[in-house]
């Protein structure tokens, strides 16, 4: 949208200037194309073709969430003031039906309008609903917890995001699998599957996975599927690293714990860079902002524990401050290979 | 393709949901982890909150620490019992890395036992004061080993739980330090709190209360009793619900 906006004035220069001028049977064969490009745009991903209907739309965007939250706050609360009254067939119900109505709503929405913000506010809530449902049926019952509420919230997520093409929506169901397969590793090893963060080695295979899968199906309808997924699996083994290179804990290793510390510490600080690079190399802004911050992280921890116990505090923050303009200038050299990139 | 995907979302949620129901049916089929009657001192209202008009029972449990006059962990939830549950305790537990070792290790699902107004109740009621008379006296994998070896349904429950290993080096209200740190084990019954459906919860409605501390009926004589069962899954459901009559004090001191 921007890129045409910015055509069209650069267009209107050039032929004020007299640089450029099209024949009016050029002139109406572009605009043909650029409008029709503009309302597929649109169709697709829900953008205003034009800054006033872009503002009115923010506008009304903001009503609506916080309408849609109010709305909820009354269902809610509604629903705790009665819920003791009722029998548990009507709970059942309610918790069934709640998350299905919601969904008809969001096709519904994404059937009527040309807007994607309004079936993914619904589709957003229907996700809410279904989790707080099933668990809800679960305590109704005096069930214990179950990983298998995870997959459950996973496919209705997924199956969400791919019938209507929502981010959000694929980001939490690709999370939540990858914490199924963790929580089922944990169960298979005959610990509570509940303390899968603590054995995060266990998260590493799904992160695995997650980051390859755009290399093994591609999906050319939605490109930035991709990159959900990619920042899905760089996201998910990151912080496993994390949490393994704060706890030493290795499942089948036989380092000692501070070594396999030391070894997380610099695995981290590799793989964060091998993201930034890769994200550089693919053009992706949010996956080289992902690196970079755990690249960060990961580069703090290890020099929190090489110089904190024996380094004068001051001298501590003041090689932190050094690292960070480093960082700053590698940076900026990426910054300056991502525009030439971006650039046409 | 859209339509597909949708209706396969919708197959999810009505799977889902049944799935819960046909669980909580094959858990009601039989009460094989137990059926006892307990009262408000085993079951504590929790407290309201906001508007809502939920009842739920929080499960009060004790346990028989090494001195049962002081609150700790299980004195019999040690090494050779840890070792039983399926943990790694090979280290010995004045190694340099027991610590790391025994902290660092997941919980487990086990089966545990609680005993209504059992030895343990009156062992420990005999030392110090205890508000619940229900105890966790065992642990163990095999829910049908634990059934033959406690065979009362009606004083001994069997139900889900989690068991995790730590090094204990201190004990005491005092925080006394030990010449040799003992291998024990935190427990936790789940689920710890228990849903009280219509028509079982209009009687507990008039004693549901918003404060948030608890003190109020750790102290009180028991209002009401719950008899509940733990079912084929071990899962808990409440089959009856009664009032008691309060002693009066000079009920009491007879």
């Amino acid at each position: 949208m921007d890129r045409i906006a910015l055509f069209r004035q650069e267009l209107a220069e050039l032929e004020q200037e007299q640089g450029l001028t099209l024949t009016p049977e050029q002139r109406s064969r572009l605009d043909a194309h650029l409008e029709g490009v503009l309302a597929t745009l649109s169709r697709q991903f829900g953008v205003d073709a034009t800054d006033s209907a872009r503002r009115i739309s923010w506008g009304m965007r903001l009503a609506s969430l916080l309408g849609g939250a109010a709305l909820v706050a009354a269902g809610v609360l509604f629903l705790h003031r009665i819920w003791g009254g009722l029998p548990t067939s009507a709970h059942v119900l309610i918790l069934t039906s709640v998350p299905l109505l919601l969904l008809v709503g969001a096709e519904y929405a994404f059937r009527r309008g040309t807007d994607l913000y309004y079936p993914a506010l619904l589709s957003l809530m229907a996700g809410v609903a279904f989790c707080v449902g099933l668990s809800s049926l679960g305590t109704v019952m005096n069930l214990a917890p179950s990983p298998h509420a995870l997959l459950a919230w996973a496919s209705f997520a997924m199956l969400v995001a791919y019938a209507f093409g929502l981010r959000l929506l694929l980001a939490a169901g690709l999370l939540l699998l990858a914490a199924y397969t963790a929580a089922l590793a944990m169960t298979a090893r005959g610990s509570y599957w509940a303390g899968f963060m603590e054995e995060s080695q266990f998260l590493l295979p799904a992160a695995a996975v997650l980051y390859a899968f755009p290399w093994l199906i591609r999906h050319r309808d939605r490109p930035y599927f991709d990159f959900i997924y990619r920042v899905c699996g760089a996201f998910t083994g990151l912080t496993a690293l994390l949490v393994l290179s704060l706890s030493g804990d290795l499942c089948c290793s036989p380092l000692g714990p501070r070594m396999a510390e030391v070894s997380y510490q610099i695995l981290g600080v590799l793989l964060s860079a091998s993201v930034v690079t890769h994200g550089v190399r693919l053009g992706q802004g949010g996956l080289v902002n992902l690196g970079a911050v755990a690249f960060v992280v990961f580069l703090y921890v290890r020099l929190h524990a090489w110089f904190w116990d024996w380094m004068p505090k001051y001298l501590f923050f003041f090689l932190l401050g050094l690292t960070a303009l480093l960082l700053l200038l590698i940076f900026r050299r990426l910054r300056t290979r991502l525009a030439e990139r971006a650039r046409p | 393709m859209r339509r597909t995907l949708i209706l396969a979302t919708v197959g999810v949620v009505l799977v889902a949901n049944a799935w819960v129901l046909i669980a909580a049916r094959q858990n009601r089929r039989e009460p094989r982890g137990g059926t006892v009657e307990l009262t408000e001192r085993e079951l504590r209202l929790a407290p309201m909150l906001g508007e809502s008009t939920v009842t739920l029972l929080n499960l009060a449990w004790d346990v028989l620490s090494e001195k049962p006059r002081d609150q700790g962990p299980p004195a019999w939830l040690d090494g050779k019992k840890l070792a039983e549950l399926g943990f790694d305790c090979a280290i010995p537990v004045t190694s340099p890395t027991a610590r790391r070792h025994y902290g660092s290790m997941s919980a487990r699902p086990v089966f545990l036992v609680l005993e209504y107004e059992g030895d343990a109740w009156q062992q420990a009621h005999a030392q110090r004061k205890t508000t619940t008379r229900l105890f966790i006296v065992d642990a163990g994998r095999d829910a049908r080993n634990l059934r033959q070896r406690y065979p009362d349904t009606a004083r001994h429950i069997l139900a889900r739980g989690v068991v995790r290993p730590f090094l204990q080096d201190r004990e005491g209200p005092a925080d006394t330090l030990l010449a040799v740190p003992r291998l024990r084990g935190w427990v936790q019954v789940l689920p710890g709190q228990i849903f009280v459906p219509r028509p079982h919860s209009r009687l507990l409605e008039k004693f549901q209360s918003h404060d948030l501390s608890g003190r109020e009926e750790a102290e009180r004589e028991p209002r009401f009793a719950v008899t509940v069962s733990w079912g084929a899954n071990h899962e808990p459901w409440v089959t009856a619900v009664r009032q008691l009559a309060l002693e009066t004090p000079a009920k009491k001191a007879e």
